[in-house]
């Protein structure tokens, strides 16, 4: 059961994003206003461990694939340019795109974008994503060790709850 | 035609350089050759492997495309932003050369596709490049040698 509070105006609740391996981490606001839904789902399978690995097609971002049973319906969707710090949602059925992007037939994942000049991208274009949390402070660090990726290949990324700002 | 080898990683190919359709690149690329680096994955334009070429003088625009296929070996300016994390902002962009090695890839810039010139393509080893490519992008990229074969 979730440990929402009621007025979630008052006390708006915010994640944890960090790399154990090399101790850098962010806090991220949840969007609870314009993506409840998500966010409630989100919130719910905290804390997770995910690998995350470098986007593609993006430009500054990186990706996190969820098991493919978290299926959330589009909410509070961003279509073009985000703006660093940016956490998102996305689904892709099976077979919605050629082949296997990423080794995956069908995906449900997270994105982190953090730097400028991203836009949500796949091979066939721009990708509607579902905005539900944006990085309110340390996001600086975090860049570089998403920047870092390029370079060094996948790592884990730990989620988790980190309490309520009031 | 000319044959060069492309080592990434564990892996190796070789392609053929555009002789006739682009003659000045690929003179220019046969006296840069040996070419050795660090190797490093697209992050805009999808299955595309580069370095970045350490360049005295501007290369032209020679038979230039922006419907890149798989195999292709090309060489263009890839703005910065993509390339580096702390570029100095005098730097527009960097001389690179690159391949793609998988459908659904096209190179683009800041604000749309970007043309390249196509110096060469991949006559064999692509499958082997498509594998690679993938595997480095999640334990980590290293070096990449273009050397006449």
């Amino acid at each position: 059961m979730s440990d929402r509070p009621r007025d979630t105006h008052v006390v708006p609740r915010k994640i944890r994003v960090s790399f154990p391996d090399n101790g850098v981490s962010a806090v991220a606001d949840l969007l609870e206003a314009d993506c409840p839904h998500t966010c409630e789902a989100i919130w719910d399978l905290l804390p997770m461990r995910v690998t995350v690995i470098h986007d593609i097609w993006s430009g500054h971002q990186v990706l996190a694939h969820l098991d493919n049973k978290v299926v959330l319906p589009p909410e509070n969707v961003l279509t073009y340019l985000p703006i660093p710090g940016d956490i998102f949602y996305y689904y892709r059925p099976p077979h919605y795109f050629r082949g296997s992007p990423y080794g995956r037939c069908e995906s449900a994942e997270i994105g982190i974008v953090y730097d400028r000049d991203t836009r949500p991208q796949g091979p066939r274009g721009p990708e509607a994503v579902s905005l539900f949390a944006n990085i309110s402070s340390d996001l600086e660090a975090f860049a570089r060790a998403c920047e870092d990726m390029i370079y060094r290949g996948q790592r884990d990324l730990l989620i988790e709850k980190a309490g309520y700002i009031g | 035609m000319t044959r060069v080898k492309i080592a990434l990683g564990r892996v190796e190919a070789f392609a053929q350089l555009d002789e006739q359709d682009a003659p000045k690149s690929t003179t220019w690329l046969k006296e840069m050759l040996p070419i050795h680096g660090q190797a490093m994955h697209s992050m805009e334009n999808g299955r595309e492997v580069y370095l970045v070429l350490d360049a005295p003088r501007q290369i032209e625009e020679e038979n230039q495309t922006i419907y890149q296929t798989v195999g292709d070996l090309i060489v263009y300016y890839k703005p910065a932003i993509f390339v580096r994390p702390e570029w100095p902002r005098h730097i527009r962009d960097f001389l690179v050369i690159g391949f793609i090695y998988e459908r659904d890839s096209a190179i683009r810039g800041m604000s749309g596709p970007l043309a390249t010139n196509l110096v060469g393509k991949i006559t064999e080893g692509i499958d082997a490049l498509a594998r690679e490519a993938p595997r480095m992008r999640r334990e980590g990229f290293g070096q990449m040698r273009i050397s006449l074969a």
